[in-house]
């Protein structure tokens, strides 16, 4: 009896919440809305160690935290949503810790793409960005099943930077435009009308016109399935992007609030937006330049 | 380099400072105030003790009229006298770097198009995927290479790097300022005094700045900042390379 009083008050507190919700982001949908917004979940461990938790325990609250902001996100009106989960450069922690943390993704993965998850709740397409060969097999496998399972979905997206770097981004880019641009000219070559594609042997000069430009890195960047983010939210107070969508984030606003990812709040997003609207004519202006 | 100086430090008499610095590059994006403020900063950043210089214009305004900040900034070393008498030397002589937007992403792609011409010229096409120090290598051919900066200070209205060079922004530590009108030398001290108590995650042993503990506050005046007392403080390495951006900046309009 006590238990289904408890059960009633939790369900009317979160009706409650999900009407002043609605409510401030009416009042904020005044103004310009982030189309795309991308977390650096930072401080999860910090928040472990504050709270003497267990190993691990940083990451499940903060995995709540994260489902939180993306339900604010998604009800705001943000279409996009971009988290750094795990970075190239982490492979260099403790193995444990590397172990344990692959472990939580892959379970979270599989959380993720259950019927009455969050994510078919709100129509959300799931892409994994980074080099996914760099993951092991269970993991790599759960993040093509969560692709493919969530395909159909057209509402939002979130991408989910796995084994991601910005420069390793950049450096895949360059790889695969220079793969681009050598198959063309095999073709070209092969037809007979190589259009001064020559490719010569030895230290000879050759011919080749190089012919990369910025649209074609574009096009083959981790990140090209969503435009460019509007504000990229690092937590911990950290002020640096460590390597993180470096190359999309030059008219993006950079907002470093100084708490821990776990204890992150709609109060934060509300303060996240309010600093866009404020600066969107410059930044809009900035984008324009560009 | 080392410098060894007497303090100037009130209450403190005779204790010497030693002070590592590497030739760090300073970054500014300008902001519309005109040269004079730039000109302002950059002799701060010179007596802080920054050798070079790194400015940011998106436009590339300061690219195009970088001459009256290079006839400043080229003028000998002031004399052994000021050493002697407990200031920091002065260096007039800073090493200036002039970036703009195209040496970001129009810069990357002039890049591929080296590694493309390097590594396919040949005739075949290789196997192996293209590395960092490949690409760093490509960039510095192409005139675009540089050091990644360690703290990027942004003079300008918001928090944003205006397509600053990716490739050099890894890891930097990227600090809003506020609008250029309002720069103040001990903000610009405040702001490379924290940087020093980040924790960095990367190696880098270049430089060695000794740090005040907790709870030194730093003068406001002109006077150099209490870079390092040998005694009772906290002593890290650090790769200073200092950054600084303006959001926007017009030389027609404030004359200079």
């Amino acid at each position: 009896m006590t238990k289904k009083i408890g059960d009633q008050a939790g369900k009317m507190f979160e009706y409650f919440g999900s009407f002043l919700r609605k409510c401030i982001f009416s009042v904020l949908s005044v103004g310009p809305v982030p189309d795309h917004i991308a977390f650096i979940m930072d401080g999860n461990r910090r928040y472990a160690k504050k709270r003497n938790l267990l190993d691990g325990a940083g990451h499940r609250s903060g995995y709540l935290a994260l489902m939180n902001m993306l339900k604010y996100c998604y009800e705001l009106g943000v279409k996009y949503a971009t988290i750094y989960a795990f970075s190239i450069d982490n492979f260099r922690r403790r193995p444990e810790e590397v172990q344990s943390t692959m472990q939580l993704i892959l379970e979270k993965i599989e959380d993720l793409i259950k019927e009455e998850s969050m994510v078919n709740q709100y129509g959300v397409r799931i892409y994994f960005l980074g080099s996914l060969k760099l993951l092991s097999k269970p993991v790599r496998l759960a993040a093509e099943r969560a692709m493919v399972a969530t395909s159909g979905n057209s509402k939002s997206v979130l991408s989910i930077c796995l084994a991601y770097t910005s420069s390793d981004e950049i450096l895949h880019a360059v790889q695969e435009c220079c793969g681009e641009k050598w198959d063309e000219g095999s073709a070209l070559e092969s037809k007979g009308a190589g259009n001064g594609l020559v490719f010569l042997k030895g230290n000879e000069n050759g011919k080749i016109k190089p012919s990369i430009v910025v649209k074609d890195l574009e096009k083959h960047m981790y990140a090209a399935v969503a435009p460019d983010p509007d504000i990229i939210i690092r937590t911990s107070g950290e002020t640096r992007l460590s390597n993180f969508l470096l190359w999309q984030s030059a008219n993006c606003l950079l907002y470093a609030p100084p708490i821990l990812w776990p204890e992150i709040g709609l109060w934060h997003l509300i303060w996240a937006v309010l600093d866009f609207q404020r600066n969107f004519s410059y930044l809009k202006e900035k984008t324009k330049l560009s | 380099m080392e410098m060894k100086h007497r303090s100037f430090l009130n209450g403190l008499p005779g204790v010497e400072i030693w002070v590592f610095v590497h030739f760090g590059s300073f970054c500014i994006l300008p902001s519309p105030y005109g040269i004079s403020k730039v000109l302002e900063l950059l002799q701060w950043v010179a007596d802080i003790g920054v050798k070079s210089v790194c400015l940011y214009d998106p436009e590339g305004v300061l690219k195009k009229n970088k001459e009256p900040i290079m006839q400043r900034f080229s003028s000998a070393n002031l004399s052994e006298e000021a050493a002697v008498n407990g200031r920091l030397v002065t260096r007039r002589n800073l090493t200036l770097e002039f970036v703009s937007f195209e040496d970001g992403k129009e810069a990357v792609a002039k890049a591929a198009n080296y590694l493309f011409v390097k590594h396919y010229a040949n005739g075949t096409k290789e196997k192996s995927d293209f590395t960092e120090p490949q690409m760093a290598e490509a960039l510095g051919a192409i005139g675009s290479g540089g050091a990644d900066p360690d703290l990027l200070l942004i003079y300008g209205p918001t928090r944003c790097h205006l397509g600053f060079p990716a490739w050099r922004l890894r890891y930097t530590e990227i600090v809003h300022m506020g609008p250029l009108k309002s720069m103040s030398y001990g903000s610009l001290v405040k702001a490379i005094f924290k940087y020093t108590m980040v924790h960095q995650n990367y190696e880098t042993t270049d430089a060695l700045v000794a740090v005040p503990s907790c709870g030194q506050k730093f003068e406001t005046s002109f006077h150099p900042p209490p870079f390092g007392i040998k005694e009772n403080y906290h002593v890290i390495h650090l790769h200073f390379h200092l950054f600084t951006l303006f959001g926007e900046f017009n030389l027609m309009k404030n004359g200079s």
